[in-house]
């Protein structure tokens, strides 16, 4: 499924599948965004770690539920047992192919842990070495227009996934404009 | 609508110099940009609202201010920006791989075109402030009275003192090597880093008021108790030391070397010093064992000081190599063969000296406990190559000298074991970068110099309870919607100069 989030003041953006509007993405507070749509429900991303606002980091909760439905540490995160890494690169990629041009959501099979904080400070440092399999795609032809293809098994997050891919890894409107 | 200028101002990713003439000397790779290049270069950014480069940079150097102040010919104004966060700016403009998951990697033109070339930008404005433009340092807090050592003087242990140092602390640093920076003065070829560049911002460091103490090893000639004695905390930041020992039949031949050894060998005491004193001979068949950075600068060293024949041997293929692909590139351009799902399985000599190499064809099988790919031999393809010098770079673990020598509690491979507040076994010692992460790079090093010295800072102030990361204390600055809304209006705050 392809979702295609447009940018429209500040870091507020609109959210489109197959051409259609399905959500909204706005801010309601220090580093916490809103995504309304009533086709794939109401969500809220943080953009934090255990309380602290980090880098590359969020915590995604649907709303009305008090359990995260998802959290990313450092572009990594684990859904139903998995281990997915946000802007590595796959194994089907060559590192030197990967400088420019679209980036990746790569499931991560033979990661050694099973969860975020099982991982060791080692390998918190070389995560970009862990290479998995293509399970998304992340592109854009500019700023302002930021489309994120995912695979059926991330289907059910899809839409929050991919507020948070937006909120995390472009940029809102900037000083000249865009 | 802002227009994005998709390319790079000049070759992409930076200008070179000629690779047949740069490997006949240690003089940079990389060239320049001039004054007007970098001013279009850094017209190219479009001062992203979340400016996602400085979310990717361990330091959180400012790029987006920057950038606009260098596209106006304000290298003043630009130095301060940065300098605010990033001590070595002229060190990790020439050796952070930014496009390899740090901020030319992270910028939204990337998206449509070639990210901006910060690494560069960044190098003019260090360049700028060192040839002769010098800036006043940051400034510091009123003295606090408190004393912290800081243990090792490489990239993390100068980017903790210098905050702790801005904070108002006095800070003693001890250090084994009568040089400054640690792995980035031996570990870092000279065409790739200067070692005036790297003398001159540790010294500027030294001379915001620490107090260097040099050719003493913590652990050997003073304990960390005596340490205690004198001092408030103790940070430990003794890098990467432990090398991987391969179990290779003739390794102990004469010709066969330790990589980490071989660059400290010419680089350590002062590239000079090694050109005019007794050079190792080498000869003019070379191996180089390894995948990683430290390879490839053992290669691209070699190959300048015997003009011979180099190749690179790594044990799984070209994708699974973690060294920076640019640096691949450079090292092929000046003529570095590499031999990849290459293995050598036995050293050969000749009266106790090296003579060649048995080389292993591999393949990648299951993963093994690192979740990577495992080489394993194909059996029956070996090849019997001749050499004359065998340089091992197969990784090195935390130094875990010092936590053996004082009862440090340690994890994986030998690494301090620290807490999220960098806290070890031991009271009031803390400790931080690759002793307790095992070899990253200069700027990821400075990063965790930085957290810790911020922890530290906060334990001296009783405010441990109140922690505010760096990060979040950046992100809050520069990000929240108020900030954003001046940003976006032009009032956002700027580093004063002075």
């Amino acid at each position: 499924m392809e979702f295609v989030v447009k940018a429209t003041e500040g870091r507020s953006a609109r959210v489109f599948v197959e051409g259609k509007e399905v959500a909204t993405i706005g801010p309601r507070g220090k580093a916490m965004f809103s995504v309304r749509s009533e086709s794939f429900g109401d969500w809220k991303v943080e953009l934090r770690d255990d309380g602290e606002i980090r880098p590359f980091s969020a915590e995604i909760t649907c709303e009305g539920k008090s359990e995260l439905a998802l959290k990313i540490r450092n572009h990594l995160f684990f859904y139903k047992g998995a281990a997915y890494l946000l802007t590595g690169i796959p194994e089907e990629v060559r590192p030197a192919d990967h400088v420019l041009g679209k980036r990746h959501v790569s499931r991560l099979d033979s990661f050694p842990f099973a969860g975020l904080d099982e991982v060791d400070r080692e390998t918190w440092g070389r995560l970009r070495l862990h290479r998995g399999s293509s399970v998304g795609e992340v592109d854009g032809a500019s700023p302002q227009e930021f489309r994120v293809t995912l695979s059926d098994e991330l289907s059910e997050i899809g839409l929050p996934l991919s507020a948070a891919l937006y909120l995390l890894y472009n940029s809102g409107q900037g000083a000249r404009g865009w | 609508m802002v227009v994005i200028k998709p390319n790079r101002v000049g070759p992409f990713p930076f200008p070179k110099s000629d690779p047949e003439e740069r490997k006949k000397g240690f003089s940079e790779v990389e060239q320049p940009y001039t004054k007007e290049q970098v001013m279009l270069e850094a017209d190219r950014c479009l001062r992203c609202g979340t400016p996602v480069c400085i979310d990717a940079c361990p330091v959180q150097l400012d790029v987006r201010g920057m950038m606009d102040a260098v596209a106006n010919g304000d290298f003043q104004r630009a130095y301060h920006r940065i300098r605010e966060t990033n001590p070595l700016l002229g060190v990790t403009a020439r050796c952070c791989p930014q496009l390899q998951g740090l901020c030319e990697d992270a910028c939204v033109v990337r998206w449509g075109g070639q990210p901006l070339s910060i690494g560069m930008v960044q190098r003019f404005v260090a360049d700028w402030e060192q040839g002769g433009s010098r800036q006043p340092d940051p400034k510091s807090e009123a003295p606090t009275g408190k004393r912290v050592v800081v243990v090792g003087a490489g990239p993390a242990g100068l980017a903790a003192a210098e905050l702790l140092l801005r904070y108002g602390h006095s800070v003693t640093i001890y250090e084994e090597a009568q040089s400054l920076g640690g792995t980035a003065w031996y570990g870092i070829p000279d065409y790739h880093l200067p070692k005036d560049v790297l003398t001159y911002e540790a010294e500027r460091i030294v001379a915001q008021g620490a107090k260097v103490i040099r050719g003493v090893k913590v652990g050997r000639d003073i304990s960390i108790s005596s340490l205690l004695s004198e001092s408030d905390a103790v940070l430990v930041a003794t890098g990467s030391r432990d090398v991987k020992k391969l179990n290779t039949p003739g390794s102990d031949l004469d010709g066969v070397l330790d990589g980490y050894e071989f660059l400290r060998e010419v680089y350590g005491a002062g590239l000079e010093s090694y050109l005019n004193g007794n050079r190792k001979d080498l000869g003019s068949e070379i191996l180089v064992v390894g995948g990683g950075d430290t390879a490839l600068d053992c290669a691209r060293t070699a190959l300048r000081l015997t003009q011979g024949h180099v190749s690179v041997l790594y044990r799984r293929d070209e994708k699974e190599m973690p060294a920076d692909p640019i640096m691949v590139k450079e090292a092929q351009e000046e003529g570095v063969e590499f031999k990849f799902l290459s293995d050598p399985s036995e050293y050969l000599g000749k009266n106790g000296k090296l003579t060649g190499a048995i080389v292993q064809a591999m393949r990648l099988g299951a993963p093994d406990s690192t979740g990577r790919k495992h080489p394993e031999p194909i059996p029956g393809q070996t090849a019997t190559v001749r050499c004359d010098s065998v340089i091992l770079a197969v990784g090195r673990g935390p130094d875990s000298f010092l936590a053996k020598k004082e009862g440090l509690r340690t994890g994986p491979k030998g690494a301090i074991a620290v807490d999220v507040r960098y806290t070890t076994s031991m009271a009031r010692v803390f400790a931080t970068g690759d002793a307790t992460t095992g070899e990253t790079l200069v700027v990821k090093a400075m990063g965790h110099g930085r957290d810790a010295a911020q922890r530290v800072h906060e334990y001296l102030a009783g405010l441990e309870d109140r922690h505010v990361s760096l990060y979040e204390q950046y992100y809050t600055k520069h990000t929240t919607e108020d900030a954003y809304q001046d940003m976006l209006s032009g009032r956002e705050e700027e580093t004063p100069p002075d």
